[in-house]
């Protein structure tokens, strides 16, 4: 029986790529490294225009609080640093590196050089900080913060390799090609937290996933492999947590509170890359897919490589391009500028045509069929919280719980009326949030 | 290169894309399901075929006119209001074929043909369109407008016909339950639908067969039906109005009048029932309990569509009182 959480949707799984192995691609012109991928303070380059840098050179740091550095993906010179507006409003900024193909690395690319027995907790968590690691799910959280909140708190770790999201494949071609790394991440990350006990999650319908990693954690150990029922949002921390140990998380609380830790596959191999290579996070694996790309691929590319060369790479277009997306389909972005530079998070880049375009010509009407509910993972009321906004409700929004949406799109996806609920459920949820800061104001 | 390409490219080859200038940028997700309200809306047209076609068979081409009459002018109504409301026409989205294939399908084949007609326009003007129309109103159109038509022309609404003798027939099965005697004709025919009654409720095969069809495609949840039928038939069977027939009573009550046609179809409209599984059982459980009140206790012989009618307008207060209980709320970690 695999584990399982109440609501969700089952849509095509679109995983065209999912037999494609992972292919390397560092030949771009030109790459551009943002210094804002992570939960919290933007970095400050540390590098200046015209410099020469080496792979895996630090660029960007941070240099107090919750932030996360920067490397260079690439050996080459930094040609500008571009001024970008972000994905969620306001400004970033882009260190422009011209890459010279000869990948030499940094002098600082040195491997951990200390057994686990022998490092302290202390030392993984700064090694890991060094070497810019966030969570490459989706959050971005830095990592070395959210293994310094976890430790002494949590007793189990979950390592995710649900991918639910429809399209992506780089978690999948991972554990199929480098299951070795993501153990070897665990047991660091492990280490670290000095605890004794790891679940992998991995989706029931993926058999040749637990096939690759079986052998390397072996039976009726402290470390197992757990299954999860394959549906959409199964690859969300609360309903992983909720489905293995039966604990609902409430909204703003992590799974900390429960005394569990949960990161991503493609974390943990980029943990162990760190410790093991002293590599750090330049690199990651993006699923190039959609109807308009020729010859959908997996690719290993640097951070901060534009999306339009992933394309070209994969055979250019074969169908006039409608989105382009940063993510999968429930949850990316869809992106203004073709040239965006690949984040640590973005694990799929998806080239959609019209046909994917809903557009059903009728204005989107709420039908009260109630899919949206029964949908909901963290069980709300989808089309009171859309209705209570769209009159401007801001209070009846909030005791409907709008802060609790994950913005998972599962409402929106499954509605029949074509009517944007996920959307307008965040706009409640930021609606409610202001409200709040505003009545905190007015009291202080 | 590419726009030599293209000035180039003969019809036979490969056509060129180049990456547009501007990109369409929208909030996720992405990708939708195919299932659109027109296409739930065809699901259960599809779901009344089989009482369609069976009413039809017995009934003759009379119940095709009615049905074909309620159907073509609840779309024109439908039509007709949004022009002159001033309002995007959405009659593509099949609702009003519903409303009038329901509509139709609950008369009697011999009515006059202003009747469809006339509860039309009940159904989708008054009971739909100036509430708001798809999914604003409070009542079922296609059962308000047959409550309408029946207390405004009682006298068409009972011409039943009786499809073994081809005449009106006064004594329906439900007069005569109601007069505590149970009907002479075996139970077969009620089941198959070769009695006299309406076109669509008069064959529980052909209702059933929707029903099926209609929970297999996922339009429907089985709450509505299970707990209106479920609660009727308790009702008949534990307090029937003839003593010692407790179960050949309570089997005419079930296979007779309309109640399966609104407890496994009518019922479940989306728009007048609440939109959780609890509030549903709720409302079901309401649906049933008032059929048989209204039967037992009523000047009608009938209730299944008064009991709908009054359960709408408890939808409000029903899904009031079945919010579910939010993530983390229930078995949340320790504050």
């Amino acid at each position: 029986m695999a584990y399982t959480f109440k609501g969700g949707v089952w849509p095509d799984d679109h995983k065209y790529t999912k037999n494609v192995p992972i292919e390397e691609f560092s030949a771009a012109a030109q790459v551009s490294v943002s210094l804002s991928q992570h939960v919290g303070i933007m970095c400050k380059p540390v590098v200046k225009v015209g410099e020469k840098v080496r792979m895996g050179q630090l660029i960007g740091d941070v240099p107090g609080g919750l932030g996360c550095p920067v490397h260079a993906s690439v050996s080459g010179t930094v040609v500008r640093i571009d001024e970008v507006t972000a994905q969620r409003g306001g400004t970033s900024y882009n260190i422009v590196m011209e890459n010279d193909g000869q990948n030499t690395l940094a002098d600082t690319v040195q491997p951990f050089g200390k057994t686990l027995s022998e490092a302290t907790s202390d030392e993984i968590i700064a090694a890991v900080r060094a070497a810019g690691i966030t969570g490459m799910g989706s959050a971005a959280f830095p990592t070395y913060a959210k293994l310094a909140a976890a430790r002494g708190k949590v007793d189990t770790l979950i390592v995710n390799c649900i991918e639910s999201e429809p399209f992506a494949c780089a978690s999948h071609r991972l554990v199929l090609e480098d299951p070795a790394a993501i153990i070897h991440g665990l047991k660091i990350i492990m280490a670290a937290l000095g605890i004794q006990q790891a679940w992998i999650a991995v989706e029931g319908s993926r058999k040749e996933e637990r096939a690759a990693l079986q052998p390397l954690v072996g039976d009726g150990g402290l470390i197992q492999i757990k299954k999860v029922t394959s549906k959409y949002p199964a690859g969300s921390e609360k309903q992983l947590v909720y489905a293995l140990t039966k604990k609902e998380i409430p909204a703003g609380r992590t799974p900390l509170d429960v005394g569990i830790v949960v990161f991503n596959a493609q974390t943990c191999a980029a943990v162990f890359e760190a410790l093991a290579k002293g590599m750090p996070l330049i690199r990651r694996i993006v699923t190039v897919d959609g109807d308009c790309v020729k010859n959908p691929k997996n690719l290993l590319v640097p951070i901060g490589t534009p999306i339009s060369d992933l394309i070209a790479y994969c055979g250019g277009l074969c169908a006039e391009p409608k989105k382009i997306v940063c993510g999968g389909p429930m949850m990316g972005q869809a992106q203004w500028d073709p040239n965006t530079p690949v984040m640590k998070t973005t694990a799929a880049v998806l080239v959609l045509s019209e046909y994917f375009d809903y557009d059903s010509k009728l204005p989107a009407v709420c039908i009260r069929c109630g899919r949206c509910v029964r949908a909901c993972p963290m069980k709300l009321m989808p089309l009171k919280i859309a209705s209570a906004i769209e009159a401007g409700r801001v209070e009846e929004a909030a005791a409907l719980g709008a802060t609790d949406c994950i913005e998972c799109g599962a409402c929106s996806y499954i509605c029949p009326g074509g009517v944007p609920v996920t959307q307008l459920s965040v706009r409640a949820k930021m609606a409610v949030l202001e409200q709040r800061r505003n009545d905190a104001r007015h009291e202080g | 290169m590419n726009k030599i390409n293209d000035k180039n490219a003969s019809a036979t080859e490969e056509q060129v894309y180049t990456m547009p200038q501007l990109l369409h940028v929208s909030p996720a997700p992405h990708i939708r399901s195919l299932d659109t309200t027109r296409a739930l809306m065809l699901d259960v047209v599809i779901a009344l075929m089989p009482a369609f076609l069976w009413g039809v068979f017995v009934f003759g081409w009379r119940a095709l006119v009615v049905v074909l009459i309620s159907v073509a002018s609840s779309v024109l109504f439908e039509a007709a209001f949004q022009k002159i409301t001033k309002r995007t026409l959405m009659i593509t989205d099949l609702s009003a074929v519903v409303t009038g294939l329901i509509l139709g399908l609950s008369l009697p084949s011999r009515v006059s043909f202003w009747v469809p007609i006339a509860g039309a326009f009940f159904a989708v003007v008054v009971a739909k369109g100036l509430f708001g129309g798809i999914g604003k109103n409070l009542v079922n159109p296609a059962i308000a407008a047959r409550v309408f038509l029946s207390l405004c022309w009682p006298e068409e609404l009972t011409r039943f016909v009786d499809p073994q003798t081809d005449i009106i027939s006064r004594a329906t099965p439900l007069l005569s339950l109601k007069d505590r005697v149970i009907p002479s004709d075996s139970l077969f025919d009620y089941v198959l639908g070769d009695y006299a009654g309406a076109i669509g409720e008069v064959s529980a095969v052909a209702l059933a067969i929707g029903l099926v069809y209609l929970l297999i495609r996922r339009v429907i949840t089985w709450h509505i039906p299970v707990a209106f039928l479920g609660s009727a038939t308790a009702l008949f069977f534990f307090f029937p109005r003839i003593e010692g027939e407790n179960g050949n009573f309570a089997l005419f009550s079930i296979f007779t009048g309309s109640l399966l046609f609104c407890a496994f179809i009518a019922a479940n409209d989306y728009s007048t029932t609440p939109v959780t599984g609890g509030g549903r059982l709720i409302f079901g459980l309401g649906c049933g309990l008032i059929t048989v009140f209204i039967r037992y206790f009523g000047a009608y012989p009938e209730g299944a569509a008064y009991g709908v009618l009054i359960m709408n307008l408890f939808v409000p207060l029903i899904e009031r009182l079945t919010i579910p209980a939010r993530f983390g709320i229930k078995t949340g970690a320790k504050k």
